[in-house]
């Protein structure tokens, strides 16, 4: 059904491009926000236009910034010897929240996949390999999936040889899971991966 | 709409929403399907590893007929090919052979001789340390013949002379040799070295797995490459444009450029 308002329409229209939103959906937040006050609408979409106009990607690691080089990158307490290399801005975001790593980052923008035809030059690897003097150990933490795993094998073959240590991010069974429906290739991997105490 | 089973080999899969993916798999008992596994991105989903590409997974899935997406109840692992996962240039050659079937057949078309084609290329690819090519190419030779363009290299298609020369002409067009006695495709077919067409006829013949025994030299296997794809592509148009050919040709560009560069430098 088309609302007799042209403005409604094109709400619905754009929010339904959103990925996860459909028309029935985009509907629903266009009628909530119609219901709120001018100033909380005009803040929403201010916050949308700042996104375009203010944040880009720091020419060093490719994490989203509002600054070049973004605060990870001009740190003075982060550890500079060690890059942890991840597919997307928000494995940067997950990592941080873990309060563990102090090193620096790489954004890959994605990873090697031969069944959907990207490689490497459809990555920042050039730019990783730019970024080697004075790096001690590159922490591969792309996902645990096949194009994750084939990435992680291309780099540690292109860097391994220039005397950097490369480590992969442990893989195993997720805290709060069950041993019993755990699948196999996951149980080998963390028997793989086992620590001492 | 019924429950049902299916042994099924996973060709691509790809992220579907928060959490979900969506498969496309190739089944001994349906040929090839897509379903959707919802929630299976998530950290505490069953079947959390067993979604990858190339696994070899007991599949429960619903099923309708007419729906082009059928959505999946559980999945286990049957076989893993955990040395596919572990070397890059396994893992390309066996995306090459799971592309090569997903864009050429069509949904819900049984064909349990080319399942077991794909699922014993996956687990030659697995098992062997060299040859790897050799399984590729007689995969691609045997899978074409399924598909009902058997090539005729038994011997020459004019004077019927099964021993080969030095140089034949062979027609993608037409699937045939002439040699060059007769010199019949002169023209319009390609110049192949005798030793190609022996090598095709021990491919076609033979398992996937006994291929890669092969001694086929950096030269003579390129020929037989850029043959196999011309054949290919010249009567399957959906093979056109293989993502992971391409992807193939990139890694090794890239390796070989990175190599040349260290030792330059």
């Amino acid at each position: 059904m088309k609302y007799s308002s042209d403005a409604v329409e094109k709400a619905i229209h754009e929010l339904s491009k959103l990925p996860g939103i459909g028309r029935k959906t985009a509907q629903r937040h266009v009628f909530y926000l119609l219901k709120q006050t001018e100033h909380e609408v005009h803040q929403l979409a201010e916050a949308l236009l700042e996104l375009k106009s203010k944040v880009i990607h720091c020419h060093t690691c490719f994490n989203i910034t509002e600054t070049d080089p973004c605060r990870i990158c001009s740190s003075d307490k982060r550890d500079r010897s060690i890059i942890c290399v991840v597919e997307e801005a928000n494995d940067v975001l997950a990592l941080e929240k873990t309060g563990e790593y102090r090193g620096l980052y790489h954004v890959l923008g994605g990873a090697l996949s031969p069944l959907d035809g990207i490689g490497p030059d459809d990555l920042r690897i050039k730019e990783l390999l730019n970024r080697l003097d004075g790096v001690n150990e590159i922490i591969v933490a792309t996902n645990p999936n096949t194009e994750g795993e084939a990435t992680a094998i291309y780099l540690s073959k292109l860097i391994k040889p220039m005397g950097v240590k490369m480590t992969r991010i442990a893989r195993g069974i997720p805290v709060g899971a069950d041993l019993e429906y755990t699948d196999e290739i996951t149980l080998a991997r963390a028997i793989e991966g086992r620590l001492e105490y | 709409m019924s429950i049902t089973k299916a042994d099924a080999i996973i060709m691509h899969s790809r992220k579907q929403g928060e959490t979900s993916k969506i498969l496309r798999l190739y089944t001994r008992e349906f040929g090839k399907i897509s379903a959707m596994a919802k929630g299976s991105r998530g950290t505490r989903s069953k079947y959390l590893g067993a979604l990858e590409p190339f696994n070899r997974v007991s599949l429960v899935f619903y099923k309708k007929e007419g729906r082009q997406l059928h959505y999946l109840s559980d999945a286990s692992i049957t076989e893993s090919f955990g040395n596919l996962h572990a070397q890059l240039g396994k893992l390309a050659l066996a995306a090459v052979a799971c592309e090569i079937i997903d864009k050429s057949e069509q949904d819900d078309h049984s064909h349990p001789e080319q399942f077991l084609l794909l699922l014993n290329t996956l687990r030659a690819l697995d098992q062997h340390k060299t040859g790897l090519r050799n399984i590729i190419r007689a995969f691609q030779i045997q899978f074409i013949t399924m598909a009902g363009f058997e090539p005729e290299l038994e011997a020459c298609h004019y004077c019927h002379r099964p021993e080969v020369d030095t140089l034949l002409y062979f027609s993608p067009n037409l699937g045939l040799y002439s040699c060059s006695q007769c010199g019949h495709l002169k023209e319009t077919g390609k110049p192949v070295s005798g030793f190609v067409i022996e090598l095709l006829r021990w491919f076609k013949g033979g398992t996937v797995a006994n291929a890669a025994a092969a001694k086929v030299s950096k030269s003579v296997g390129e020929e037989i490459d850029t043959l196999l794809l011309e054949y290919l592509q010249t009567h399957i148009d959906s093979l056109l444009n293989l993502k992971s050919v391409s992807y193939m040709k990139k890694l090794e560009i890239d390796l070989l450029q990175y190599k040349s560069n260290e030792k330059a430098g």
